[in-house]
């Protein structure tokens, strides 16, 4: 296997547009939760999300911005971030072995709402023409695609909550193997509408609103938690090859160095803590790392019921005595579930924690649950003297658990 | 006429990044250098803009000039249904 370099990073995300505004407000503890507004939602009584304040047409020139849908959007503007970060000329490069693997749950979830309401709603006849073109699902992967005129593979994988890390995870695999030098990867969502939002309430995995303050709404592994709270966003990173990267004098944020899947066959949601278990445990394998090499766990940490407890148990198998050693904790709490574009964000704030050798904190954790016993850094960020390597977990309706692995090169 | 013209342009150049320089009633739709997908878009908003249907093929006009004439007529038309109903 050849080695995989993570040589750019972008970030468009409620807790900040940016790599560097997003880990400086989730290493300060800052929630991008809030009510959101209260006309457009009116439908959707004190709904809570982690909404982005993004003008996608400040981004793009008018004639393609009337192409994106929000999701494609957030997409290129983070794929630009993490091409320009990774000072990559892809004119330079052999694009025929450069790439774009993406993880995507739902996809152009604005244009279709906003088809559906005009069609039934208002009763409509009349269908935007660029409607399929926006809502697919493999938007945002073919314009960074065609954007950067990479012809390599261009693949979208929707496994919901887990999407973009299987993205980087067959990325990695891909380079890997020697079928491409450089892969665009990461993952975008925009599920804020109000139908997407009362979809997930109807499922009764949304936490309520805070009372006292809104942006305390999601707890992870809080005896009081309430659920997950929607976010949106997207996150890329840049993978090359070890030798790729090294040639032309880049700059190394870390070495990616292990993926695990492990598939649930057991239930549409309910999660498992033999699929966590045995998925953290083939990224171990993968990297031929033993368990305590790892520093710190990006958890998946959604803040239900069942994930929290699930998950910190799921750890504790892997690790064993290592476990209590550990630091983990749920960013979560902070800039809400992206979905499909959870993974790769979750990702970047891994690889982040490892840089700056600072953990971020599970925010909003006043009474622990007594079955969730770990180290989560709770309620405020810790600097440490060194991040050695970190697992970021990512599980999924439909049972999909991918974790990936990176390691500190400094 | 002068008044749909200006409109027209108008949407070509906010919305379709198209050049005001040059773009006239005899600029052909082939001049506006975008593809066939931007142009049904195009007429989509025209349809919009100007509380039409459009019922014929983009490409049997070739102007313009063609455009706006074939859009005034629309509009005419659609304000004497409105008078005689």
């Amino acid at each position: 296997m050849r080695r995989v370099a993570v040589t750019g990073m972008g970030v468009v995300s409620p807790s900040g547009v940016g790599v560097t505004a997003f880990f400086d407000n989730i290493s300060a503890g800052r929630s991008a939760i809030r009510a959101l507004d209260a006309t457009q939602y009116a439908r959707f009584p004190h709904a809570i999300a982690a909404q982005l304040d993004f003008d996608g047409s400040a981004h793009f020139p008018p004639i393609k911005y009337r192409m994106l849908d929000r999701c494609s959007q957030f997409a290129l503007v983070a794929a630009a971030e993490a091409i320009q970060d990774a000072r990559l000329d892809f004119n330079a490069v052999d694009k025929s072995r450069c790439g774009v693997s993406f993880g995507v749950a739902i996809g152009g979830t604005s244009t279709t709402d906003e088809f559906c309401k005009s069609f039934y709603g208002d009763g409509s006849d009349r269908v935007a023409p660029y409607t399929v073109l926006m809502a697919m699902t493999n938007a945002a992967a073919s314009w960074i695609g065609i954007d950067y005129g990479l012809s390599g593979s261009n693949l979208t994988y929707a496994t919901a909550c887990s999407s973009s890390s299987v993205a980087i995870g067959e990325a990695w695999k891909r380079i890997g193997a020697g079928e491409a030098d450089v892969m665009v990867v990461g993952g975008a969502e925009c599920p804020l509408t109000v139908t997407m939002m009362r979809a997930w309430e109807a499922l009764r995995t949304l936490a309520p609103a805070d009372a006292q303050d809104p942006a305390t709404s999601c707890k992870p592994f809080a005896k009081n938690r309430g659920g997950l709270v929607l976010g949106e966003g997207a996150a890329v990173l840049i993978l090359e090859e070890w030798e790729h990267a090294v040639a032309r004098g880049a700059t190394i944020h870390a070495e990616l160095v292990g993926y695990g899947l492990f598939t649930d066959c057991s239930h549409i949601t309910k999660p498992s803590v033999e699929g966590q278990a045995r998925a953290m445990q083939a990224a171990l394998d993968a990297a031929a790392l033993p368990a305590d090499a790892i520093t710190y766990i990006n958890a998946h940490g959604t803040g239900t019921q069942a994930n929290d407890v699930v998950e910190t148990n799921a750890i504790k198998s892997v690790f064993g005595s290592h476990a209590a050693q550990l630091a983990v904790s749920s960013t979560k709490s902070m800039h809400g579930h992206l979905l499909g574009g959870a993974g790769s964000l979750e990702m970047v704030a891994s690889i982040m924690a490892m840089k700056q050798a600072v953990l971020p904190p599970t925010m909003h954790l006043i009474e622990p649950d007594p079955e969730c016993d770990l180290d989560y850094v709770p309620n405020a960020a810790r600097s440490v003297t060194r991040v050695e390597a970190v697992m970021s977990n990512s599980f999924a309706f439909g049972g999909t658990n991918a974790v990936l692995i990176a390691k500190n090169v400094t | 006429m002068s008044d749909t013209l200006d409109r027209v342009k108008e949407i070509l150049v906010k919305e379709f990044s198209i050049n005001a320089e040059n773009l006239t009633a005899t600029t052909t739709i082939a001049d506006l250098g975008v593809d066939s997908l931007a142009i049904i878009e195009m007429f989509y908003r025209f349809e919009e803009v100007f509380g039409i249907s459009v019922e014929t093929e983009p490409g049997d006009l070739k102007t313009l000039a063609d455009v706006v004439n074939y859009i005034d007529t629309l509009v005419a038309t659609k304000l004497a249904d409105q008078a005689g109903a």
